[in-house]
């Protein structure tokens, strides 16, 4: 009997299901995750030890897993704090094996390389984080990790290695590093160890390399420049003393980076408490008394060491270089320091107590047989002294003549020590030697450039000066604007100053307060008459030659006005330009000193209604309120 | 024939109220109205010392104003035009010196703006590189380099329909302009220093 169709279909469909149930029905268990695997590159053979050059050294490396991904690397390293100590192990620093961040660099467009402290199991999901960010990360994010601030992911800090600041990142991709292993030994062994750490959390066995590293030579530091003159100090910079400078600069030729720290009068301190600056990179600094143990000592020294990248400090302090000759054969050796020696002088118009005292510097050309239109230095000297004593200054002033009749006519000068026993300077150029030659309008002593940075320096540490200056600049060598345009605050832009004639100053119209002068005929006339070659007949209002006229700079304000001869023009650049109304005076009231200036010498005007005797006292009176304020 | 035209008439007029009650229902009113705007109007005000600097017209220093924009408290932003007639904004130069910015009258923004909460107000300025005092000093102005051209005065404000919200500006010379041995630098100091709603 055949078996029936139904049965057949039946036996069918029972074979054709048993596979099924076989596949399905599962018996056995998964297969065990594989340990990622982790290979050094650039490393010597097996059972080899290089010493390196130096304790920098570059690692390569890179990372697989047979049966997932690698999410982050890890690496650690041996060291020893001495020859006989232990063998010690840094914590394992955990890098994520991240290509797709971009942000990172000093430039900002490189790949971020991510540290994170996360364990080994939390690392996937931070990891997952980062590699799923299609169109990069935020970038308030990307910011921050650019700053260096850690921001927070899966409960996991996360950092940079490349940040905007940094210039020789440890990492700049996840397989590699620039490591300094620490070296205070003559050999320094060392085991470097790096592992893979998987997408499941698992942690593979590390790759080894070892190597020594040599001692770090400590850098060689010079002093560059620093004041070999006295300087004037303060306990604080101010807008115009920003303190005195020193630069300086460090060699080391295994240091990718340099920096310095610096103290004055390093021995003086209390034993201890030597007040090293903070590290930095910068190579020039400015010092105050605020940096000295005695802000009232006059001597110092002043020391700055270098630190290398391997944070050795250069703490002899000297070196010695070889000299050489145009063959290069070493001729001798000299000695490089990382110090210098240096004067201060703390002004005592600056401190508590002072009582205020008053300087003339008289800067005047001196004549040698003297009547009252050519004066001699002791007649300029007494006019001042009178108007000094009605102004209230009687004991309480001092003058300084720059030519030294008792040395047969020398030209001296106050020095700082001098200057800053005073705290208003009035510096007087009231008389030029011109005679029978208009154009020869020298005092035969100018105001030289070392004698301007004296006067200068004395401002900026909060001096007070009243100049009162018949042709400045010319007589007084100013010429190169700096002097006119920063202490006296007129714009010194005349171009050919040979070939202006400022003529015919018969008096100044004040401004602000100060009262108008005239030419005192009962001294000028006499003694300056019009100049041959001035056109038209001879005539007594003609006035003085060389009176500056131009623009205040800065801050400067008007307080006199040029008033002349009514055809008196000045070819300018060109154009003829009348004298009348040009500003022949300024005031400067600024933040740390104060200056009036007088393009006239107050020597040879009065002030029309003032009973003083002499008449100018009101001019003096009124500066010396200004300066003061 | 009749009675294909009367029923040819019910379709008609069947046809008609179904296209009017479509109409009507398309032109309804929506469930919310739209208010009307409220104006907002902004005023510099300046202070200074008057010891270094006043309101004179031989004394000067400008503000170049490029854009003005408020913030809503939702982030939304509105552009400030110079006043109710303008299309857009254009940049402007103000004399922070004139006597208006003493009397918080220079007028330096006036817009229409929906009615709402406003946080803050926000200009891109570029200030001039000189004052000018007494009509002859000409003081060069440096820009401290920490400073953006984006300033934010941040106070909040309401915008209420149909009425005008006058914001003062204040701009404080005294602090901004940093008085050095010949030259200011600028690093503005600036507040909203009163709103007031009419």
């Amino acid at each position: 009997m055949k078996p029936s169709r139904t049965v057949l279909f039946s036996l069918l469909i029972v074979i054709l299901c048993l596979p099924l149930l076989w596949s399905c029905k599962g018996t056995g268990s998964f297969n065990p995750n594989q340990l990622p695997i982790t290979r050094l590159a650039n490393v010597p053979p097996p059972d080899t030890v290089i010493t390196t050059a130096n304790p920098r050294l570059t690692l390569y490396w890179i990372g697989d897993d047979p049966d997932g991904f690698v999410v982050a690397f890890q690496y650690r390293w041996s060291y020893r704090q001495s020859a006989n100590g232990p063998i010690l192990y840094k914590p394992y620093t955990t890098i994520l094996n991240l290509w797709n961040i971009v942000g990172g660099g000093v430039s900002g467009s490189d790949n971020f390389a991510l540290l994170t402290d996360a364990a080994p199991a939390n690392l996937p999901s931070v990891y997952h984080y980062f590699s799923v960010l299609l169109n990069g990360l935020d970038n308030p994010h990307a910011d921050s990790l650019s700053a260096g601030d850690t921001i927070h992911v899966s409960g996991a800090h996360v950092w940079a290695s490349n940040t905007k600041t940094n210039l020789f990142p440890v990492h700049t991709k996840p397989t590699s590093g620039t490591f300094i292993f620490d070296s205070p030994d003559s050999l320094n062994p060392h085991t470097f160890e790096v592992l893979a750490v998987d997408n499941l959390g698992a942690r593979g066995l590390p790759a080894k390399i070892s190597f020594n590293t040599p001692r770090v030579s400590a850098p060689k530091t010079e002093l560059l420049a620093w004041p070999l003159d006295t300087s004037m100090v303060l306990s604080d910079p101010s807008v115009s003393w920003p303190g005195i400078q020193f630069t300086y600069q460090g060699f080391d030729p295994n240091s990718r980076t340099l920096d310095y720290e610096w103290v004055v009068d390093r021995d003086l301190w209390p034993a201890g408490q030597v007040p090293w600056s903070p590290f930095t990179t910068a190579t020039a600094v400015y010092v105050t008394a605020k940096n000295f143990p005695n802000p009232l000592a006059t001597n110092h020294t002043f020391y700055v060491r270098a630190r290398n990248e391997f944070g050795v400090i250069d703490t002899i302090g000297s070196y010695i270089a070889a000299i050489y000759d145009a063959n290069s054969n070493i001729v001798g050796y000299d000695t490089i320091r990382a110090q210098g020696d240096f004067k201060t002088l703390y002004p005592p118009f600056k401190l508590p107590g002072y009582n205020p005292r008053l300087l003339v510097i008289n800067n005047s050309y001196s004549w040698p047989d003297a009547t009252p239109g050519r004066p001699s230095t002791q007649q300029i000297d007494q006019y001042y002294s009178q108007m000094l004593n009605n102004c209230g200054w009687a004991g309480k002033y001092d003058i300084f003549d720059v030519v030294d009749d008792n040395k047969t006519r020398t030209y001296i000068f106050p020095s700082k020590g001098t200057l800053a026993q005073y705290s208003i300077v009035i510096f007087v150029a009231d008389a030029i030697n011109c005679a029978g030659q208009f154009k020869d309008y020298s005092w035969g002593h100018p105001l030289t450039s070392d004698r301007q940075a004296v006067l200068e320096e004395y401002l900026n540490v909060g001096g007070r000066m009243i100049i009162s200056a018949w042709g400045a600049p010319w007589p007084l060598n100013l010429g190169d604007g700096q002097f006119m345009t920063s202490v006296c605050h007129m714009q010194n832009d005349i171009g050919d100053v040979d070939t202006v004639d400022h003529v015919g100053f018969i008096g100044a119209t004040g401004v602000a307060g100060y009262p108008n002068v005239v030419i005192d005929t009962a001294k000028a006339l006499v003694d300056w008459p019009k100049p041959a070659a001035a056109p038209g007949p001879p005539d007594t209002t003609w006035g003085f030659h060389y009176s500056y006229v131009g623009q205040p700079s800065g801050f400067g304000e008007i307080i006199y006005r040029y008033v002349t001869t009514p055809d008196n023009i000045v070819n300018f650049f060109g154009n003829n330009i009348a004298l009348n109304a040009g500003v022949c005076g300024t005031r400067y009231q600024g933040i740390t000193y104060n200056v009036v200036y007088m393009g006239f010498p107050l020597y040879f005007v009065n002030c029309p209604g003032v009973a003083d005797v002499p008449s100018a006292t009101a001019v003096l009176r009124k500066a010396l309120t200004d300066v003061n304020q | 024939m009749n009675t294909k035209r009367k029923i040819f008439r019910i379709v008609a007029f069947f046809g008609l109220c179904l296209v009017l009650l479509g109409i009507n229902l398309s032109c309804g009113q929506y469930d919310y109205s739209s208010p009307l705007p409220g104006i907002v109007s902004l005023h510099l005000h300046s202070i200074v010392d008057t010891t270094q600097m006043n309101f004179t017209p031989l004394d000067n220093f400008v503000i170049k104003v490029a854009q003005i924009n408020v913030i809503r408290s939702d982030g939304a932003q509105a552009i400030i035009n110079a006043d109710l007639s303008a299309l857009q904004r254009t940049t402007s130069i103000y004399n922070t010196l004139d006597t208006r910015a003493r009397d918080s009258s220079l007028v330096v923004g006036e817009s229409y703006l929906p009615p709402g909460d406003y946080v803050s107000v926000g200009m891109l300025i570029q200030a001039g590189t000189q004052v000018v005092l007494d009509g002859y000093r000409d003081i060069r102005v440096t820009l401290d380099p920490s400073v953006g051209a984006a300033i934010f005065f941040k106070r909040p404000f309401h915008i209420a329909e149909g009425q005008r919200t006058t914001i003062i500006l204040t701009l404080d010379l005294s602090k901004s302009l940093i008085k050095q041995v010949d030259t200011y630098i600028f690093d503005p100091v600036y507040s909203i220093s009163s709103i007031q709603y009419e």
